[in-house]
């Protein structure tokens, strides 16, 4: 499974960092954060380092707020529900979507898709109009259908399946998949949703087509077994879980919520240097440290001996830090077959959580973003994702 | 009342046939069995509607031949109280349905996975010609006296690419409870594909394992069968020689109320099928 950079605030320097480290990639390009000529300009240097760009139309909630998202040339005006539902004012968003994927030298479309509160006749039938519009508009490359689901209507299966079942009809080459988490949180701490998530990936990629899951973190490092092809991570937290309310006005990425965080790959969490200092305290921060197989160095600092927080441990090192583990996670977590990527998965979580449950001990906690209750989460998603579709997964691979 | 003695009436436009004995009479169609000078034993099937269906049923019984389903050596018409009626003449199978056969109890094994592979079998051939049969249950499927299984009666066939002949609003779309898959009883027309007939397959399975329908059985009524195809769990099988348990999921996969989850395609399943046979104990067929 790869992992695709999902653009947000101030990511231009670690996209270009990060793909000339890893002789490429593929970034997911965020219109909210980029103006037009912005955007065709970062295009280019990210093609110079081998980038491959897609583009995210965001149009999720077309009565969007947020000016920079807005005053792009196909967001549409005059808003009408009717509207998407074909003729000359989706015929016109989509030719300026067009353009703009040109501009961005764009390497398969992301046709545009809105958020669905529950999954029901009229939501269908505007992703089918859309679909349907943009056969005809996007010609020239591959097209990947949004699919953006409100975190209700993850919880019920049905919805899940019926998504499944009229997506099969769709004439679109894959999918970008894009799901709200509950409450906003970060980490999700409900199987279920996880689970129907699972279901509805691995259902997506047994149709033959590519599955990408945007707005990833690393708990979607699961979602290997449900064989996608990529996730899509970034740095601050909105681009590592979505929420339609980042594409309100009022939403701001100031500097004044930002915290440091290190991300631990072994355990899945991520905790403040200060929380480590407890760690070098009672002797066990090298447990902590990062495995050389990651091949990162971006947070060596923390370990060189003295007090982690005092250090000059940066938000930008924990980010390159972060984004490269996570990149070496997703690669290694699609196995050969279904049982194996899953017993790895399972493994994982398994050491995981003995290692976090040592931590614990010695209080090194990773606060909100300690993944202790999350393994079992996880683990019962993977279980039901096998009990669902495991006899077929373990043929269809 | 009027009773029109109906072997006379076809004795006498079809004079190659010969001792009728009546088989089964609904209310579209009689059905007999019969000799024929030429063909010897046959079916004789006259469909006293006319309308688009009994034509959809004479069209794929015609025009196409699959294994395993009894040979279509003629059809026609006959006068038959006033009016041209449709007939057809088909191959007789000796031998008894899946019913008369689950009314002594389970199938055995050996016979059980022979007509899973039957089914599958002729599933491919008729997904090849975008056929979804729609009516796959055990009074449908003959268990032939030369140990060969036959599968009988097209006449709610789909053909995927052909206009349906069921209204688009109508709530229910043809099918018989307890065997039709939801996409298919709830008329969800779009996602009615062979994947309806998978999951036939794998009630009638099921059943030939257990000797009771899953769903129908502690059923209320009709409606009860249709809440309980759509929301029962089913306990997996238990089946003996099934040492991996690899049959047990492969049916409950068959069954699954979401088509998703379903194999596929018929191809598929029989692929994945014959994989599995060699994980049964004394499973040979």
């Amino acid at each position: 499974m790869e992992m695709y950079l999902q653009f947000g605030h101030g990511m231009k320097e670690h996209c270009k960092c990060l793909f000339r480290r890893w002789g490429g990639g593929t970034v997911i390009l965020s219109p909210r954060d980029l103006t037009q000529d912005q955007l065709q300009r970062f295009a280019k240097e990210i093609i110079e380092v081998n980038g491959r760009i897609l583009l995210d139309p965001q149009l999720y909630n077309p009565r969007a707020t947020h000016s920079r998202l807005t005053n792009h040339d196909y967001w549409p005006r005059d808003f009408m529900t009717g509207m998407l539902l074909g003729g000359p004012g989706l015929n016109r968003i989509l030719i300026d979507l067009r353009e703009l994927n040109g501009l961005a030298q764009a390497s398969e479309y992301i046709i545009p898709g809105i958020y669905c509160e529950r999954v029901d006749d009229d939501w269908l039938a505007i992703q089918e109009s859309i679909n349907e519009e943009a056969s005809s508009v996007f010609t020239d490359k591959k097209r990947l259908a949004t699919i953006c689901l409100s975190s209700e209507a993850l919880r019920f299966e049905e919805q899940v399946e019926t998504v499944l079942s009229s997506s099969e009809l769709w004439n679109v080459d894959g999918y970008y998949v894009v799901a709200e988490h509950p409450k906003d949180h970060y980490l999700v701490d409900d199987p279920l949703w996880l689970t129907n998530l699972l279901i509805l990936c691995s259902g997506l990629k047994l149709q033959g087509r590519k599955v990408l899951v945007g707005y990833s973190n690393h708990q979607m490092i699961s979602l290997a077994a449900a064989n996608i092809d990529a996730i899509a991570s970034g740095t601050w937290l909105n681009v590592r879980s979505f929420s339609p309310d980042k594409f309100q006005e009022n939403e701001d990425d100031s500097p004044s919520r930002r915290t440091i965080w290190y991300y631990c790959p072994q355990t899945l969490s991520e905790y403040k240097p200060a929380f480590l200092d407890m760690g070098l305290r009672v002797g066990i921060l090298d447990q902590l440290r990062t495995d050389i197989s990651f091949d990162s160095e971006f947070a060596d600092v923390l370990f060189s001996g003295a007090l982690p927080s005092s250090t000059a441990f940066s938000e930008q090192q924990a980010f390159r830090h972060y984004l490269q583990c996570l990149k070496v996670q997703s690669v290694q977590a699609r196995k050969s077959s279904f049982k194996e990527t899953l017993d790895m998965q399972l493994q994982i979580l398994d050491i995981a959580k003995k290692q976090i449950a040592t931590f614990h001990n010695v209080g090194v906690l990773g606060q909100d973003r300690d993944f202790a209750d999350i393994v079992d989460v996880i683990q019962a998603a993977l279980l039901g994702l096998k009990i669902s579709r495991g006899f077929v997964l373990e043929r269809q691979w | 009342m009027f009773i029109p003695d109906i072997p006379s009436i076809i004795k006498n436009q079809l004079p190659d046939l010969y001792d009728l004995d009546p088989l089964a009479h609904g209310g579209q169609k009689s059905v007999f069995r019969a000799k024929h000078m030429v063909y010897q034993d046959v079916v004789f099937k006259l469909l006293l509607d006319s309308d688009e269906r009994t034509q959809r049923e004479i069209e794929v019984a015609t025009q196409y031949q699959f294994s395993n389903v009894p040979k279509v050596y003629e059809s026609g018409t006959i006068s038959f109280a006033g009016a041209q009626s449709s007939y057809l003449l088909e191959a007789y199978v000796q031998g008894e349905t899946l019913r008369t056969c689950l009314s002594r109890g389970k199938v055995p094994l050996s016979t059980n996975l022979n007509l899973i592979r039957t089914l599958l079998t002729i599933s491919t051939e008729t997904e090849k010609r975008q056929l979804v049969h729609r009516d796959i249950k055990p009074e449908n499927i003959i268990l032939g006296s030369d140990g060969n299984i036959w599968l009988i009666d097209f006449g709610i066939a789909r053909h995927l690419s052909k206009a349906s002949i069921t209204a688009t609003g109508a709530r229910f779309g043809p099918c018989t409870v307890g065997y039709a898959a939801p996409e298919q009883f709830r008329n969800m027309k779009s996602d009615i594909d062979i994947r309806a007939d998978l999951f036939s397959i794998g009630v009638v399975a099921y059943e030939s394992f257990t000797g009771q329908n899953p769903f129908k059985t502690g059923a209320r009524d009709d409606l009860d069968v249709l809440r309980r195809t759509e929301s029962l769990v089913l306990k997996p099988l238990n089946i003996q020689g099934d040492t991996s348990n690899e049959l047990s999921q492969f049916i409950s996969t068959l069954i699954d109320k979401y088509p998703s989850r379903r194999p596929r395609t018929a191809q598929q399943a029989l692929n994945w099928f014959i994989d599995l046979l060699p994980t049964i104990k004394n499973g040979n067929i």
